[in-house]
């Protein structure tokens, strides 16, 4: 059903969570559209665009294109591009026009693999789902397409799942958790989000252990376990005490000890007859973290989280949601009246006038875009911490 | 036949997207316009942009706009509107791809609007309903509704069109959103000695001697919509008695205007040179009777171009079609003003830049012309500046050039005051070295795709 957003912007479309996947791996990525997804994804979602030299174009689809099926001219302009340059693979991503008209992504990757010799790919993004959508299909068809069975194992090796610009991960966010990984001697052998080129990707399967760090990420999780019997440790190092458990159930999973499971973003108590009410919105795995380092303070808090975004019943605790639209995110509010709300600084607009919560900002690059660029923090370790701390405090003054 | 060595070369060049100009000259459709642009995925840098249907539209006062498009069509332009204080005039209702398979979404749109205008406040005083590129595809027939609409609401409702599918068309998106902007203008009871300034996206600068210019023929006022403060200051448009189009956006607009209320338009795009100044105020002055006696201008003008020069001296400069429509004509109107200029990104050669196309080519045969969309500049884009001086930001990323002169869309831009605006803002970018990073420079302009 539609929704109406009186309030919000649209979020981060799925095709953006494509794009944003392939944008290190060295492919040629094409948005099958007019202009504006095109220009969403790198005007708007990505914030690596401004340096990057990655190649993803805008097809530059026209009416007359779309109303013919003159797919022919798609085909000559990839041509010309992977003459000039040498690319790993083509991805054609889709948008609301192809969508419509049908346009036949996985016939028209066959094409390009026999006109060009690359392996090719195609997204049926339609614009429509969000940004974690199209990540996870992303992952899936890397996984699918270009890790390779027959590995070398790296013992005491981790792939790092889900870790998104979208999500907030930066640079220097991605070197701490790797430095944090090397103080138990665990060496990354992949990072699916960024970073990573095809080659880390290739080796994927011979890693000990999988470390998921965005919900989005999960059945690409689940997907290597199955298929490589690669555990899973699923959660954020949002606090020293949390990063500890988090650290101990890597290595346990890296040498074999439990075969799956997650570590820190499990509860560890109830909320029940609690006297703090904390309300987490944003990337469910995320706020689960920072629930963790709330918990870690304060054992008996009682902190609900609720995401626009990816949802996994497993990681959520009674009281939690997923959210299906703004109505939806202001009822939910009103339902839980918390003292104090964390999320977006767009969702500030969601509080119902009658709530007295204090709004604690924690930008979300999928929700509110280049808008506040220069606000983001990652609350690891110490700073998760001192950020629990603040949060704590602005519920008990609310109370 | 196989190709001469010279060909090659030009073949070549074609494809990285740049050629010089003289190599241009023979054949401009190898690079510039439609037929070359659908010659090639499209890059786009991240200074790609200009106003956008919303921020655009957003200059009608007391509009709101409801898009009804998938939910990823909407998202650019609500960043942009919280970027400029626009966003409570602007919803959006999200589809679902079952809503417009089945052809339903009409009903969605007569669901929602009740409980969306019970929300707006203040109250607005026209509608505007907006459908994307997949509404070309579908042709949905809204005239029912919107009459209904308009019963039921007491005002204006419109159909507006955010379709970059159409861009090759005869009324692309930035020509459409003026058309329909300016399609809200009640007809006019009675005509006053205004002239309407429609296409630019801010009104010409006050010092500009074109004000004093008309005042001297018995104009009142040049008009334009951004002074306008209310819906009912903007209906005071329609009582121009000429509409005065300075960039081709507004031409569907003043068409339109014509055909619908009999105002006369003329259009006379921003220019830069004397020549394309002087031709620019001629025509102005068929039209308006005001007299043309520039030279004092003139005189003034040179004396600041010889003292920009002095400052900025050999420095090479690049120019984009984002900072004019008339980057052609910029860049004449500065080499022959003695500045080293370099080149050109653009896509487009209309016909009005074809003089100084076509002058640049027999005085600045080494200048280069490239395609801002050129697949090439993802990988291509330089390290180490290939140019000192950037007019316009495309041109300041594509060239990594460290000095930025911030000009966009003409705004404010015309005549002589016009051209000594931009020395002005050459000489300051001199001074401006990095103190603010481009990125910050493009999102505090806040361009919209």
């Amino acid at each position: 059903m539609s929704q109406l957003l009186f309030h919000l912007p649209p979020f981060a479309a799925d095709y953006s969570g494509v794009a944003s996947v392939l944008h290190d791996l060295g492919g040629l990525v094409v948005i099958h559209d007019a202009s504006g997804c095109t220009g969403s994804y790198t005007g708007y979602d990505e914030p690596r665009w401004f340096t990057s030299r990655s190649s993803v174009y805008c097809s530059g689809l026209r009416e007359e294109d779309a109303i013919l099926g003159n797919d022919e001219k798609l085909l000559d302009n990839i041509k010309r591009v992977v003459a000039e340059r040498e690319f790993f693979f083509v991805a054609v991503v889709g948008s609301p026009v192809p969508m419509l008209v049908g346009f036949d992504f996985a016939g028209f990757a066959n094409l390009i693999e026999a006109e060009t010799g690359l392996p090719a790919i195609g997204f049926t993004t339609s614009g429509m789902p969000y940004y974690h959508v199209g990540m996870a299909t992303a992952f899936k068809v890397l996984a699918e397409r270009f890790v390779i069975d027959q590995r070398p194992p790296t013992p005491e090796g981790v792939n790092i799942l889900g870790a998104s610009p979208l999500d907030d991960f930066d640079a220097a966010t991605l070197d701490a958790m790797i430095e944090c990984l090397a103080s138990v001697d665990i060496k990354p052998v992949s990072i699916w989000g960024q970073r990573s080129g095809l080659d880390a990707i290739n080796r994927a399967a011979g890693a000990s252990v999988n470390w998921v760090v965005s919900s989005a990420a999960l059945p690409l999780a689940r997907h290597m376990q199955e298929r490589w019997g690669i555990p899973y440790v699923v959660g954020l190092p949002a606090s020293p005490a949390a990063t500890e458990q988090l650290l101990a159930a890597l290595r346990r999973s890296a040498n074999g000890i439990i075969t799956t499971g997650s570590a820190s973003a499990r509860p560890t108590t109830s909320t029940n007859g609690s006297n703090v009410d904390i309300c987490l919105l944003g990337e469910q795995l995320r706020m689960n973290s920072l629930r963790i380092a709330l918990r870690c303070e304060r054992p008996d808090a009682a902190v609900n989280v609720a995401s626009f975004f990816s949802w996994d019943d497993g990681l959520a605790e009674s009281g939690d949601s997923g959210l299906d639209g703004e109505e939806h995110a202001a009822e939910y509010l009103a339902s839980l009246s918390p003292a104090v709300v964390v999320g977006d600084p767009l969702l500030r607009s969601l509080l119902p006038s009658h709530l007295q919560s204090r709004f604690i900002d924690e930008p979300h690059r999928a929700i509110s875009g280049r808008l506040f660029r220069h606000s983001l923090v990652h609350r690891f370790h110490a700073e998760g911490a001192r950020f629990a701390s603040e949060l704590l405090e602005a519920a008990d003054a609310a109370r | 036949m196989k190709a001469t060595a010279l060909e090659q070369v030009q073949q070549t060049r074609r494809n990285q997207g740049e050629m010089r100009i003289a190599d241009l000259i023979a054949n401009p459709g190898a690079l510039l316009g439609s037929s070359a642009t659908g010659a090639c995925l499209h890059y786009c840098a991240p200074t790609h942009g200009g106003w956008g249907v919303v921020r655009t539209a957003m200059l009608v006062p007391e509009l709101y706009m409801l898009f009804v498009c998938p939910s990823a069509c909407g998202r650019h332009g609500a960043i942009a509107a919280i970027e400029h204080g626009c966003k409570d005039r602007v919803g959006y209702l999200c589809i679902e791809d079952h809503e417009i398979v089945l052809g339903n979404y009409e009903d969605e749109i007569r669901n929602a609007l009740p409980a969306l205008m019970a929300q707006i406040k203040p109250a607005p005083k026209a509608f505007s309903i907006v459908v994307s590129c997949i509404d070309d595809l579908l042709g949905t027939d809204y005239d029912q509704m919107l009459e209904e609409f308009e019963d039921t609401y007491g005002i204006p409702f419109r159909l507006g069109r955010m379709n970059p599918i159409s861009l090759d068309g005869k009324l692309p998106p930035g020509k459409r959103v003026q058309r329909d902007m300016y399609d809200l203008l009640q007809a006019p009871l009675s005509r006053d000695r205004s002239i309407a300034l429609v296409g630019t996206f801010q009104p010409i600068a006050a010092e500009s001697e074109i004000h004093a210019m008309l005042k001297a023929a018995g104009w009142q006022a040049l008009r334009h919509i951004a002074n306008c403060r209310s819906f009912e200051e903007f209906q005071r448009l329609g009582a121009a008695s000429l509409n005065l189009a300075t960039r081709p956006e507004g031409l569907a607009a003043a068409q339109n205007l014509l055909e619908k209320y009999g105002t006369p338009f003329i259009f006379a795009p921003t220019s830069f040179s004397e020549t394309g100044i002087l031709r620019r105020y001629e025509d102005l002055a068929q039209a308006t009777g005001m007299a043309v006696d520039c030279a004092e201008n003139q005189a003034q003008l040179r004396v600041l171009a010889e003292a920009t020069r002095d400052e900025v001296g050999d420095r090479s400069i690049a120019i984009d079609g984002s900072a004019t429509c008339a980057p052609f004509d910029l860049a004449r109107a500065l080499i022959e003003a003695g500045f080293n200029v370099s080149a050109i990104f653009t896509e487009k050669l209309p016909d009005f830049e074809r003089p100084a196309f076509e002058w640049l080519a027999v005085h600045a045969p080494d200048l280069k012309v490239a395609l801002p969309v050129s697949p090439t500049n993802s990988w291509r884009r330089p390290d180490t500046p290939t140019a000192d001086i950037a007019i316009g930001f495309t041109a300041a990323y594509l060239t990594a050039a460290p000095h930025v002169v911030p000009i966009s869309f003409d705004e404010g831009l015309y005549g002589y005051h016009g051209m000594s605006m931009v020395y002005q803002a050459l000489r300051q970018s001199l001074s401006n070295t990095q103190s603010e990073s481009l990125e910050d420079m493009v999102n505090a302009y806040g361009l919209v795709i």
